[in-house]
């Protein structure tokens, strides 16, 4: 009786040829790929999953985003990449440093901070001022003659701006420019370039991100207890504004002491909170589970021990399998 | 060309519609998927892989996925079948083992998150899969997924084969497919925490400005 091939190696097999499909394959190539697919059907779904997942990790890109109006002329346009300079490491910086070898060329002179999975990084400003990662964000740092630009690239980032008259940050998400002297505020940009700010002391001036940004007159002034969500496609045209209570701006800044805080917000959207902070999924069974509102203040880095507190509270059980931890009603004894 | 109908769509490059919509939704449901699919008794992980990856290939090689309203639902209900289909094959009496037939019913989504909810916690786990890939398949991987530099470059970049570099893509790629199937190799090697060393040589430890938190 012969072996069965076990999907671990045939997954391993499907992920080295979607390498391959990556870079193109040769003619003979293509003949072994086909044949190779014909002995057992789970090699077609290893292939297509193999090519899913690259594709879903395309995202990753935002993590390398240029900033936008980096464009210096002052700086010659080189070649490749870009020096990354950092302080401190974690994995996922310590590649960016270690990738590019020695061989790096400026190709603009910003500095770049990457945070990791369930990372907060501060990043301190010579000025005083400050900027805080958030999980799985990244900002460019660049300094100009007049004024200092961070990038928030991906992700967010709370912003303690002190008093810099001389030297104002300006900070960019998207295509929104946002002007600070002396205050703090909660920025994030989606993927889909939305942008989100809030802001918790002082006042920000908003602008569109453009060459005319560091002298012109604002758009938009927003206060203190107020928040922002700013449109992908239209921008500073497109905007919801509301008021914001201090407590609930407190809440979203919990995530500072390694918190989540919640009052009203779904079970479903707790979970989607905790998947950013860590690899461990929170998988609701039912959807009246998942609409129920809960509260309270939980560890960020312990997404196992939230569901298993959520779960007593609601009347339900928790099951957890490796990486995953499932919240669930067992189904009535009937009959 | 492919005597299998249907799978150039995941092969070609340019075209990357079907792949991207198995990304999107399937790839994104497939930890639940198997989680179900784990809660029938009799089901081993290693029958719970071999479902997975004929569900993707009945996915992969549909004609067309256009008319398919609720891609999760479905790719459900293509799991269930293949269990079904498995079950039988083993001879198991598999309705006697289950309680409640009611139990194979396909679980109902929980109300989706926004967009943009999905895409910060996806960015997650490839960010998740690209730190716990080894060091220099990290820095291939990092140079072609997120740089977006081609591989040959990459290659002279860090001075290794072309072959060489193809084989980090390759485990960068299986690291992936472990994190969004089952949250990483971790769970394989049944060791229940992951930590994250950072690489020796960078200074990271005592960097005040890193808080890292430990799962």
């Amino acid at each position: 009786m012969t072996l069965r091939e076990s999907a671990q190696s045939i997954d391993d097999a499907g992920a080295l040829w979607a390498a391959r499909l990556d870079r193109g394959l040769t003619d003979q190539e293509r003949l072994a790929l086909d044949h190779w697919l014909g002995a057992d059907t789970r090699r077609i779904g290893a292939l297509a999953r193999a090519r899913a997942a690259w594709v879903h990790a395309e995202r990753a890109r935002s993590l390398g985003a240029l900033p936008v109006g980096s464009h210096d002329a002052s700086i010659p346009q080189r070649k490749f990449g870009r020096r990354a300079i950092l302080v401190g490491g974690g994995a996922v910086a310590a590649t960016i440093v270690a990738g590019l070898g020695t061989v790096a060329f400026l190709r603009d002179p910003s500095q770049h901070y990457i945070s990791g999975v369930g990372e907060t990084r501060r990043i301190a400003l010579d000025d005083g001022s400050a900027v805080t990662l958030d999980t799985v964000s990244s900002v460019a740092i660049s300094s100009r003659i007049a004024t200092r630009l961070v990038t928030l690239e991906t992700g967010q980032a709370f912003f303690e701006v002190a008093n810099g008259a001389l030297r104002p940050l300006i900070a960019i998400a998207g295509r929104t420019a946002i002007r600070a002297v002396r205050t703090a505020f909660l920025l994030s940009v989606a993927e889909d370039s939305a942008v989100s700010i809030i802001v918790q002391a002082g006042r920000v001036a908003l602008s569109a991100n453009t060459a005319s940004t560091e002298s012109g007159r604002p758009d938009r002034i927003l206060e203190a207890g107020s928040r922002m969500d700013i449109s992908a496609q239209g921008g500073l045209t497109d905007t919801r504004t509301v008021v914001v209570s201090t407590d609930a701006i407190d809440r979203t800044l919990a995530w500072r002491e390694g918190k989540l805080s919640f009052s009203g917000e779904t079970l479903a959207e707790a979970a989607d909170q905790f998947a950013r902070y860590s690899p461990v999924r929170i998988i609701i069974a039912d959807r009246a589970l998942a609409r129920e509102p809960i509260a309270g203040l939980f560890a960020v880095n312990d997404p196992r021990g939230f569901a298993r507190a959520i779960a007593i509270s609601l009347g339900a059980h928790t099951e957890t399998t490796g990486d995953n931890i499932i919240i669930f009603r067992p189904a009535p004894v009937g009959n | 060309m492919s005597q299998f109908w249907g799978i150039e769509a995941v092969m070609e490059n340019g075209n990357d519609d079907r792949s991207r919509w198995l990304a999107e939704r399937v790839l994104v449901h497939e930890v639940g998927i198997r989680a179900w699919l784990r809660r029938f008794g009799n089901v081993s992980d290693a029958d719970v892989d071999d479902l997975i990856q004929e569900t993707y290939a009945i996915l992969a090689t549909r004609a067309s996925v256009a008319n398919i309203i609720d891609p999760r639902a479905y790719a459900y209900q293509v799991a269930r079948s293949a269990l079904f289909q498995k079950l039988r094959r083993a001879k198991v009496v598999s309705i006697d083992y289950v309680a409640d037939i009611g139990e194979f019913d396909v679980p109902e989504d929980a109300p989706s998150p926004e967009a943009a909810a999905i895409s910060r916690s996806e960015l997650t786990r490839v960010v998740r899969a690209i730190e716990a890939m080894p060091q220099q398949t990290r820095r291939a991987f990092w140079l072609r997924r997120v740089e977006g530099m081609p591989q040959r470059e990459i290659a002279a970049q860090l001075q290794l084969s072309e072959n060489t570099v193809e084989k980090h893509i390759a485990r960068g790629i299986r690291q992936l497919m472990d994190q969004f199937g089952r949250g990483g190799k971790a769970v394989r090697e049944a060791s229940s925490t992951q930590t994250c060393e950072p690489d020796a040589g960078t200074t990271t430890l005592d960097d005040p400005s890193r808080v890292r938190s430990k799962h």
